[in-house]
């Protein structure tokens, strides 16, 4: 046998720490193996072709001849015609797949000035509060306030506007342009660790939110699954690294939450072990914790238990995570309708009410986008309508304005 | 004459003598008796909640069956049964008349096929089972979708009384209690929207009186295989050409003929088949191919227990839409294209220079190399040549000749 492993030239650091899932095969197309490019696989020699997808479906493709006795290298480079005209676009291009528009809109870029309301305009606001709590979200702002830090970054390229987001009391970011429905995004931050919100003019349509994890392989692995790569997912949550992730859960728990949210989805319930407990219980402030103990309870046919962790989520809010928000609706629904043996009998009413609660939120929710997302100018009331272009600006529509901090 | 819903289109249980099979329930809903025909303006009554018959999606499960029963030994293991229920618009009796041979996908005769569906499931955990609903769809989760019935919109009861949802049927063919163990192989398909109709207030409460399919007796560990393969995102609608197919189910039909094919190991042998996870893939693919197409706009969204399992086996290795095109565009005309195999002999012959363009053709599934020469040599240009791995469905490539 010889050994075969693999390298990427990428520029970009998130490219650079990219564990790529790696398919290994015969001439024949047959299958040797899924593993990572940071492994090294045993195969005989011979010839074997190897390809590795990027989180926005690029390819990577090589051909590799192995001889007895000797390691390969194979060195996985995307096609000359895919390469990213520049290393602060390779997230854009590799992970994300939005082309960005890089140019002004005409008007602009001709020095003409609007002589009505600009349609052109993007606020920013951090909100903090509960809405399963019954809190009306109040806005918390940028730099010096002692809430959530939201702060610009320069910009990577024309077209993106790049911040950061630490952690506080916000729950949530909401982006307003004017002729569209105010967005909100729950914000997957801890205590400990925050995260990149990139505003991508797109070539046409609205500004778009991009929240980016720190940790780059819970981003791509939201990016394969979004993509439908169910096959990049698995390989990805494959690897120590995940389980590194949920063993070191007081490093990065929104990570962790996000490989067991990947592993109840691919049905792979034996390696989830403690974590969702211990997702639950040592995170008082993570609503996802009872989220994903509680469906993974469901599955294991433990229902009380189930329904005890989901009617607690009104203590810590709406999950930061979409699949979050559809377990629970999806259990509550079934629990209401069906009694469960060894039901506590004060969660027998609870249940529908919480329901009626969630299902406000899941109305409105963008079920494509792993992180939650939703829509309305008041997010503890989500609704569809549009923030109205003609209307004047308002001190409650103060933010930070978008396209200020715009390449 | 009423069609008796007990009798399965399909039915191979007697000659399988308790060998595991597949079982399949397919509902198709057109023609809705209480809501307005395609075309009428007129808003009908409220408890339609605006919406109309439809053209297309009975025709459309009836094309499922027929693709079904004419590949009824390609899935891991033979078809057992095929459940079938129908409900036919105007349009679609009149071009397809046998569309009336079949029961009506009215509440009780759903619910009898899918207590029997279910039976015949739980013969054994080693049978697989196939789920095909098209026709209305209201959202309620990413999860769930309430499918409407023949009755909907009677103003009789609840506003959802003569609709089903989703999650119970998915739920209710989980282990039950007291039953024995069920089909641990499971495939959904929804054809149908799932957006939210702005007449339907106050939702929630509407939402708990759909007629439940199953009694679901919560038991036991789910470790079934059960994909649901949503045609349309929450919140997005599902579409169709009127009069013929949706789009979701010639995507699907596509991607089983070979468009989501995968080599790989099943059972220690590796072949050619449709796995959960090639179906995932490749549907957003051909999805998107028919929004590009048709100038539509449906997101497809998977959900459900997604472990990789086969779901059909193909005869032979597909082919694969293959897109090239030189790069820069100035050079076209000077660049040869030659696809060779690995040996370096021609394996297709390709015009020069390439029309159409961008150049497209369908190729078997493989490995190949793609060769530019520049003729006549041209300093701006240079011949290059590259390793190409065709696998369905589509693989583009741009030749960058500088």
């Amino acid at each position: 046998m010889s050994q075969l492993s693999f390298r990427t030239e990428f520029h970009s650091s998130e490219l650079q720490q990219l564990e790529l899932p790696v398919e290994v095969r015969k001439p024949n197309m047959a299958l040797v193996t899924r593993t990572l490019s940071t492994e090294t696989v045993d195969v005989p020699p011979g010839t074997y072709h190897i390809v590795a997808t990027l989180p926005a479906g690029v390819e990577l493709y090589e051909r590799a001849e192995v001889v007895a006795d000797k390691a390969t290298v194979v060195v996985l480079r995307p096609d000359p015609a895919d390469v990213s005209p520049s290393e602060s676009l390779e997230v854009q291009r590799y992970f994300v797949g939005t082309p960005v528009a890089s140019t002004l809109p005409m008007a602009a870029a001709l020095g003409l000035e609007s002589l009505g309301p600009s349609e052109d305009t993007a606020t920013l606001r951090i909100l903090a509060g509960n809405p399963l709590a019954g809190d009306r979200l109040v806005g918390q702002l940028t730099m010096g306030d002692p809430g959530t830090l939201l702060a610009p970054q320069p910009p990577p390229e024309r077209g993106i506007a790049r911040f950061v987001c630490w952690s506080g009391t916000g729950r949530f970011v909401q982006l307003l342009q004017r002729g569209q429905p105010p967005l909100n995004l729950a914000l997957p931050i801890s205590p400990d660790v925050g995260c990149t919100l990139d505003i991508v003019r797109q070539l046409t349509g609205p500004l778009a939110p991009e929240l980016h994890l720190p940790n780059v392989g819970a981003d791509s692995t939201l990016r394969y699954y979004e993509r439908g790569l169910l096959d990049q997912v698995r390989t990805a949550i494959g690897a120590i690294s995940f389980e590194r992730l949920l063993q070191q859960k007081m490093a990065d728990p929104i990570a962790a939450a996000v490989g067991a949210y990947m592993l109840l989805r691919l049905g792979e319930l034996d390696r989830l072990h403690d974590w969702t407990r211990n997702l639950a219980n040592m995170f008082p402030w993570l609503p996802d914790g009872l989220a994903l103990w509680g469906e993974h309870q469901a599955r294991l046919g433990r229902h009380a238990e189930a329904l005890t962790s989901f009617l607690q989520l009104p203590d810590r809010g709406l999950p930061i995570f979409s699949d979050g928000l559809s377990y629970t609706v999806d259990r509550l629904r079934l629990y209401s309708r069906f009694p469960i043996a060894g039901q506590p009998p004060e969660s027998a009413g609870r249940a529908p009410d919480l329901l009626a609660r969630l299902q406000q939120f899941a109305d409105s929710v963008d079920f494509r986008k792993p992180i939650l997302t939703f829509t309305g100018l008041d997010p503890s009331r989500p609704d569809d309508e549009l923030l109205d272009p003609s209307a004047p600006a308002s001190s409650e529509l103060d933010g930070l304005d978008v396209l200020q901090h715009m390449g | 004459m009423a069609v008796d819903v007990r009798v399965p289109v399909f039915d191979e249980r007697a000659n399988l003598q308790g060998k595991p099979g597949l079982h399949v329930l397919i509902a198709g809903v057109s023609g809705y008796p209480n809501l307005p025909a395609p075309g009428d303006n007129s808003p009908g009554s409220p408890a339609a909640f605006g919406m109309r018959q439809l053209s297309s999606t009975t025709l459309t499960a009836y094309k499922i069956c027929q693709w079904i029963l004419a590949h009824k030994d390609s899935f891991p293991v033979p078809l057992a049964t095929c459940r079938v229920l129908l409900t036919p618009g105007a349009g679609e009796l009149a071009a397809e008349p046998s569309l009336q041979d079949f029961p009506r996908a009215t509440v009780n005769n759903f619910l009898q096929a899918a207590k029997d569906w279910r039976s015949d499931a739980a013969t054994s955990p080693d049978n697989m089972t196939l789920f095909y609903f098209a026709g209305h769809g209201i959202e309620r989760s990413k999860g769930d979708a309430v499918l409407l019935l023949e009755e909907f919109g009677d103003g009789l009861g609840g506003a959802l009384r003569n609709c089903v949802d989703m999650y119970n049927i998915y739920t209710g063919m989980a282990n039950a209690e007291g039953g024995g163990p069920i089909a641990q192989r499971q495939v959904y398909f929804v054809d149908a929207c799932r957006n939210l109709p702005r007449a339907v207030p106050n939702f929630e409460r509407e939402s708990l009186g759909t007629t439940p399919a199953f009694n679901v007796t919560l038991a036991g560990e789910d470790k079934r295989s059960a994909p649901i393969f949503y045609a349309a995102a929450p919140g997005t609608t599902a579409l169709a050409l009127p009069g013929q197919q949706t789009v979701f189910s010639m995507a699907l039909l596509q991607c089983l003929e070979g468009d989501a094919g995968v080599f790989e190991d099943v059972d220690g042998q590796d072949r050619w088949h449709v796995s959960v996870y090639s179906l995932s893939e490749a549907l957003a693919v051909k999805i998107e191919d028919l929004n590009q197409a048709l100038g539509g706009q449906q997101y497809y969204t998977p959900d459900g227990q997604q472990i990789n399992k086969p779901i059909c086996f193909l005869d032979q290795a597909p082919t694969a839409e293959v897109v090239f095109e030189v790069d820069p565009f100035d050079a076209l005309s000077l660049a040869r294209i030659e696809v060779l195999d690995n040996a370096g002999n021609t394996l297709v012959t390709i015009p020069w220079p390439l029309d159409p363009y961008p150049y497209r053709a369908r190729w078997t599934a493989g490995f190949c190399k793609i060769r530019a020469t520049i003729q006549p040599p041209d300093p701006r240009y240079k011949d290059v040549q590259q390793d190409w791995m065709l696998r369905p469905p589509r693989r583009p490539r741009k030749l960058r000749v500088t």
